[in-house]
């Protein structure tokens, strides 16, 4: 009789511990929001997609057929409510997992949309769009420049580089730079060297002090 | 009696199954998007190009630089003290344990700061933490450190301040001290930079 009872009472236990791991089995298991690609494949689409859509573009997709692209705002209500491009939806970055605008996003893309993100410039937008990709929202795209350069006349802003290198628009050549900047420093401590033999300790002191005063100003 | 014993002991092969295969479903170092999107929103992972000069002017031992870009752009110009590992390296295990083991800060580094971006994402993704990028990229490094905008007269002392601080860092850099505008006159560059040093120190003193 003292055999059966304990029998039962691990066999109770047993059971009860095996339907706990399988509630918690089953919460762990599906959570709402999943990855669909794993961090390497994330990398590969990474580096394969297109990454931007030009403003020209956008501006014309607005004027031929309004229905055919959908702005999404990622700047918060208040910079939104200040100024935005017309018919663009505020999604704040923050609330850019929540259910409800999650199924705004994919229901667009079911309807075939072309989606295109955007922040004050495209750093903004960067994060959001390679986050929306690996949960399985892609095709879509970041408006090149940004809000400020969208708003600035096409004259003004630095929309003369479209060259990309490695999905980066080069804008400037490092190495040239460099030398002609070193080339400066080299000419003028030729011209200081000319007029007077004093001038050389002078030449070395200052920029002690200098990297000094920038340290000092870090306090 | 039998049949208890049986019923026990398949229950318990169950549980241990579920238990063993329970903790591989989670990789518990990978962030979830919900936590992804935190980290995205939380700012303080940019240090400007100016933070960067100083920490590479006072060879701060906490940062280490990653230049994110091909090998070849970064042979052409790098930053001094900064690592190469091409975005496409990136999650290599051997790049990976590189960066993620070290007690240092990261900074990412990349043309316009994009592709530095983007590889933070990555690496936050995997569970980094400690990583960082410099906001602007390269380019910024251009507009701000190596040729600096001299601020208007009427512009507050803190941007006045900021410009010379400008100075100072592409004095180290290139060996260049004055502005391109200024040079006619040889003369001025000896008295320009004492002049700074003064400047910097009473700004300190009222600070401290």
């Amino acid at each position: 009789m003292r055999e059966l009872s304990n029998i039962n009472r691990l066999l109770l236990l047993a059971a009860a511990l095996v339907i706990l791991i399988i509630i918690g089995f089953f919460n762990l298991r599906k959570p709402d929001i999943q990855y669909h690609t794993d961090i390497r494949s994330a990398l590969e689409d990474l580096r394969q997609d297109t990454l931007r859509i030009s403003a020209n573009e956008v501006k014309h997709m607005l004027l031929s057929a309004e229905n055919s692209l959908v702005l999404i705002d990622l700047r918060p209500a208040y910079v939104f409510d200040k100024g935005h491009i017309g018919p663009a939806v505020n999604i704040p970055v923050h609330s850019l997992l929540e259910k409800n605008r999650l199924e705004t996003i994919r229901s667009l893309q079911k309807k075939g949309v072309r989606i295109v993100l955007y922040g004050d410039d495209e750093a903004e937008a960067t994060s959001p769009w390679a986050l929306l990709q690996q949960i399985g929202i892609s095709q879509v795209r970041i408006l090149e420049g940004g809000y400020l350069d969208y708003t600035t006349p096409d004259s003004t802003r630095n929309k003369e580089n479209t060259t990309l290198v490695n999905e980066e628009s080069v804008r400037y050549d490092y190495a040239t730079i460099m030398e002609g900047l070193k080339a400066q420093g080299d000419m003028s401590s030729e011209i200081m060297d000319q007029p007077s033999g004093l001038k050389t300790p002078e030449k070395i002191v200052p920029v002690k002090r200098k990297k000094q005063s920038v340290t000092e100003g870090g306090c | 009696m039998k049949t208890r014993y049986l019923l026990l002991s398949v229950l318990a092969i169950v549980a241990g199954l579920f238990l063993w295969i329970l903790p591989m479903q989670e990789n518990t170092r990978e962030l979830s998007p919900e936590m992804l999107l935190d980290e995205i929103k939380d700012q303080t992972r940019y240090y400007s190009t100016d933070q960067v000069a100083k920490m590479i002017i006072e060879n701060d031992p906490s940062i280490l630089l990653v230049d994110v870009r091909t090998n070849k752009d970064f042979e052409a110009f790098k930053l001094p003290g900064s690592i190469n590992i091409p975005m496409d390296s990136l999650l290599l295990p051997d790049p990976l344990e590189l960066i993620s083991d070290d007690a240092r800060s990261i900074v990412f580094i990349s043309r316009d700061g994009i592709l530095a971006e983007q590889s933070w994402l990555l690496c936050k993704r995997w569970g980094m933490k400690n990583i960082h990028v410099m906001k602007g990229g390269l380019d910024h490094w251009v507009e701000t450190i190596l040729n600096p905008e001299l601020p208007p007269e009427a512009a507050a002392g803190v941007e006045h301040d900021l410009y010379q601080a400008r100075l100072g860092a592409r004095q180290f850099f290139t060996g260049t001290g004055n502005v391109v505008t200024q040079s006619p006159s040889t003369t001025e560059r000896p008295q320009n930079i004492p002049v700074t040093p003064r400047k910097k120190k009473t700004a300190t003193e009222g600070g401290c």
